[in-house]
């Protein structure tokens, strides 16, 4: 008996030892797609969702001006769209940068 | 961030700039992101696994392990079902070992590495496959004595090999049905899962002129990037295809083979086993009835909820539900995994301690662990012969009165 409430004292240590530990995390999976479309002036940018991970569908999330999220179906043409409009974005802005560099 | 997901929030957003006013009309049918974890889940969850699973746990062990020191000491497994019996509890006692671990490590931010995700699920997933297949094991071999007796009986003595093989063939398919959980875990990070972020900010120059500047906006995307990186222990693929079958395919073999199959061997097995017992002439007959309904009810009681959950998340999974849905059904697969849980401390009452054959060597275990336990204190002041004389007297006594069958006494 006595290993057996040995196991048991060294389990509730291990639980209080939790106890301390304890913090919540919050991910976020898209789960279905928006009907609508967004135009690309109010992207500010976006990530990709794979299905590789935790979540179980491949989406695009636009991150919009207003700290909005929406989830995108990465097969529609708009989506597509609008990833190559933001790409071009920063390629200027890249160039801006040197431009500005030689300049200077 | 907190308020992407309410569709009430834009009402009060109405006194804000132009833009953000369009932006509202916009997402009248807009989908955000849902929480995989969201608050009130999460807290379930933790109350669950300090004061319900921690229970499930320390009465799980001290029972299987009861049951193993038993077999250990005195009834040598010399049935069938007294090997089937064992090798449950060993399975049920490995599931909470590995179970109180898991909670912590998922706790600890799995702060022991890619290695202990792998075997902590690992041996918790072959415990649960190996634990429930036994079970099915016990139900067949408590047909074959019963409703097979006349054909079973000429081979019941080399039944005992034939039980070994069966249990190594048991544990195999347990590890088999694991392989994808040993192979796909992984402890990682899951924001970087989320590649590619991209952000752009456009800001009034001083002439007024809107340019288009590159920001670094992880630190206000995800608000508690200043706290501890999160880490999860899950399901990690390298590719489309390979994720979207092992994702349908681990539950969808979790539901198949660790209930439904069992379910159905089970239900055979057992129903015809009641119809025999009611047909003989015993006076015993309505308590081992009785006793086979309870195996089954609680067997059903127990997984059916979880398994019901788990079916309902797989059809669901791809063509999703909104997220006040997707986490119904979260909070419905972590209250039925703690009821499926409950199975396993179970098990030695169910099976083992219902037996009269079984209580009564467990008595003698006990009585002789009381005893050596005293001479043992006793030992310092007096001889230490005694005790041993006594054991092996008690030994004796015990191998004489051995007889050939099967534990199927109730």
């Amino acid at each position: 008996m006595a290993q057996i409430s040995g196991a048991a004292v060294m389990f509730l240590l291990l639980l209080t030892v939790s106890l301390f530990c304890q913090d919540t995390a919050a991910w976020a999976c898209c789960r279905r797609y928006s009907k609508g479309q967004l135009p690309v002036h109010l992207i500010r940018g976006y990530s990709i969702q794979t299905i590789h991970a935790i979540c179980n569908i491949n989406a695009i999330i636009f991150h919009t001006y207003g700290g909005r999220k929406m989830c995108a179906d990465p097969t529609q043409p708009w989506v597509t769209d609008s990833i190559q409009k933001l790409t071009k974005r920063a390629w200027a802005l890249k160039k801006q940068k040197k431009e500005k560099l030689i300049l200077n | 961030m907190m308020d992407y997901g309410n569709e009430t929030s834009y009402d009060y957003q109405t006194s804000y700039e132009n833009k953000t006013s369009f932006e509202d009309e916009i997402f009248y049918d807009y989908e955000s992101p849902c929480d995989v974890d969201d608050s009130g889940n999460a807290s379930v969850k933790y109350y669950l696994q300090v004061y319900v699973h921690s229970l499930i746990c320390i009465v799980g062990f001290i029972g299987n392990v009861l049951v193993i020191l038993t077999y250990a000491f005195y009834k040598r497994t010399k049935s069938m079902t007294d090997v089937y019996l064992l090798n449950v509890a060993i399975a049920d006692v490995l599931f909470v070992v590995a179970l109180p671990l898991i909670i912590f490590s998922e706790q600890s931010n799995w702060a022991l590495g890619d290695w202990s995700c792998k075997l902590l699920r690992g041996v918790y997933s072959i415990n649960l496959y190996s634990g429930i297949l036994l079970l099915a094991c016990i139900s067949l071999d408590r047909y074959l004595a019963i409703v097979q007796a006349r054909r079973s009986f000429r081979f019941r003595s080399s039944m005992l090999v034939y039980s070994y093989v069966i249990c190594a063939v048991v544990w195999l398919s347990a590890l088999l049905l694991t392989l994808p959980t040993f192979m796909f875990y992984e402890r990682y990070a899951p924001r970087e899962t989320f590649n590619m972020s991209m952000s752009y900010e456009t800001v009034t120059n001083s002439d007024s002129t809107p340019v288009t500047k590159e920001t670094k906006t992880l630190a206000t995307e995800v608000p508690d990037s200043t706290q501890q990186e999160q880490y999860v222990c899950f399901f990690r693929f390298k590719d489309n295809n390979t994720a979207k079958r092992m994702k349908v395919l681990v539950p969808s073999a979790q539901v198949a083979v660790g209930f439904c199959f069992p379910l159905l061997v089970m239900g055979f097995c057992y129903s015809s086993v009641v119809f025999t017992l009611l047909r003989a002439k015993n006076f015993q007959r309505h308590k081992a009835v009785r006793v086979v309904l309870t195996v089954v009810l609680v067997f059903i009681i127990c997984h059916l909820p979880y398994n019901a959950a788990l079916f309902y998340d797989i059809i669901y999974m791809f063509s999703g539900s909104d997220c006040e849905g997707h986490s119904i059904t979260q909070l419905l697969l972590i209250l039925t995994e703690s009821l499926a849980y409950l199975h396993c401390c179970l098990n030695p009452l169910l099976y083992a301690f219902i037996g009269v054959k079984f209580r009564n060597h467990f008595r003698k275990v006990m009585e002789d662990l009381w005893c050596l336990g005293k001479s043992y204190i006793g030992a310092r002041r007096t001889s230490r012969a005694t005790s041993e004389a006594y054991l092996s007297s008690r030994r004796s006594v015990d191998s004489s009165g051995y007889e050939n069958g099967t534990s199927f006494t109730m």
